[in-house]
């Protein structure tokens, strides 16, 4: 398998997986129609970083290697080489920061392979947690709320 | 008109007089007055090659919230100057260079300008490294700029060639890994061997260690990539902290 397949898989799958956390972490809310918006969203790796679903080295590694992938599809003949050590880099020290010196070659698909496993796990983790939920509303109490502020704001129309 | 690299180290240096800032501000009064600063800094690595644009780029804080009020309330208010942003772009023409004007002057540049340059009057405008690149093509494009020298534009990199915030509290001393490597550095300037500077991940684990990730070299590259036959080698300020090197040099 090419490196350029191998970074094209790599980060298909880790596409999918940005999607699914960002499903598994907001709350139940079909009336507002969650996984359309979740599916319209960009830089859903950003997203998930936000949410404290990958830490800053493995965001770093999984950006790299997106570019790097970016990279071979539009030019396939690209030096890419430099981008998959760097990535390594961030990734080998965001699980030990004192991981400073490697001695075996830096892999692009150990590092997808990698941050797949990881990203499956908290998304199956977070399946297991009690679902997030806001206190139900009162309806009567908003609507006088909303009345009361209406009737505050002298602001012009 | 020389070109210039400068060891930027913390951000706070922009507040702070010590050996380091002194010597910046002496380059900056000793040199002829540039026409307009042309900045590669290590903190505008991104995917692709642009140019602050405008008449006024913003001061950007781009540093934590660990930072102090006084470092937030730096503004740098150099004006920018879109003829330079021109002229680069037909130095590197065909190679397609954006003007950008969602970015601005981040610390790796104001916090050695504040002190080089305290007027902010001399307009200035900042070049971004394009991180998906490997370092030949950062050396490559950094001797496109050459011409600028003889047109009155300071170019200045703005980074450290020894930068490893996870062992920042390591390593100290004459002998130590930062030192050593920041006096190898030195001596490839001195030397001319620009093939070493390029090739630094060939070069052993104190440069693996001082370079774990490129961002804060590479601007080093652009400079050198200009450095001619004849040009006098200034050591502006040198010295290892922790893993970081303060290592500033004028060349020319």
């Amino acid at each position: 398998m090419s490196l350029a397949h191998t970074l094209r898989e790599g980060c298909v799958q880790l596409e999918r997986l940005y999607a699914e956390l960002i499903r598994a972490y907001v709350p139940e809310n079909p009336q507002y129609e969650v996984r359309r918006i979740v599916e319209d969203l960009h830089n859903k790796r950003e997203i998930v970083y936000v949410m404290g679903l990958l830490s800053e080295g493995e965001n770093e590694a999984a950006l790299i290697l997106a570019l790097a992938d970016a990279m071979l599809a539009q030019t396939p003949e690209s030096e890419v080489s430099h981008l998959v050590d760097e990535a390594w880099y961030y990734l080998r020290t965001s699980i030990d920061p004192l991981w400073q010196l490697d001695d075996g070659t830096p892999s692009a698909g150990a590092a997808l392979t990698y941050l797949r496993e990881v990203l499956e796990a908290r998304r199956d983790a977070l399946a297991l947690l009690p679902p997030r939920a806001l206190p139900p509303d009162d309806p009567g109490r908003n609507a006088r709320r909303l009345r009361a502020l209406r009737e505050a704001d002298t602001r012009p129309v | 008109m020389p070109v210039a690299f400068f060891g930027h180290g913390t951000p706070l240096n922009a507040l702070r007089d010590n050996e380091h800032t002194r010597a910046w501000a002496r380059f900056g009064t000793e040199l002829p007055p540039p026409r307009a600063i042309l900045v590669v800094s290590a903190h505008w690595y991104v995917a692709g090659t642009k140019l602050t644009a405008g008449a006024s780029p913003r001061t950007v804080h781009d540093f934590g919230a660990w930072a102090p009020p006084e470092l937030f309330a730096v503004d740098y208010g150099a004006p920018g100057s879109d003829a330079l942003v021109e002229r680069v772009r037909a130095l590197v023409a065909p190679f397609p260079v954006e003007a950008d004007t969602s970015w601005g002057f981040d610390h790796g540049a104001w916090s050695v300008l504040v002190h080089a340059f305290p007027q902010a009057c001399v307009p200035v405008v900042q070049l971004s490294i394009d991180r998906r690149q490997p370092p030949a093509f950062h050396y490559a494009l950094g001797a496109r700029l050459a011409p600028l020298r003889d047109e009155g534009i300071l170019v200045i990199g703005s980074g450290n060639v020894v930068h490893n915030l996870e062992l920042f509290r390591g390593e100290a001393g004459e002998e130590s890994w930062p030192a050593r490597f920041e006096r190898c550095v030195r001596d490839w300037i001195i030397a001319c061997d620009h093939d070493a500077l390029i090739d630094y991940h060939r070069q052993g684990s104190d440069a693996r260690l001082a370079i774990p990730t490129p961002d804060h070299y590479l601007p080093l590259l652009y400079v050198v990539a200009q450095q001619r036959d004849d040009d006098p080698v200034r050591v502006i300020t040198e010295g290892a902290h922790g893993a970081m090197s303060m290592l500033s040099v004028a060349l020319g």
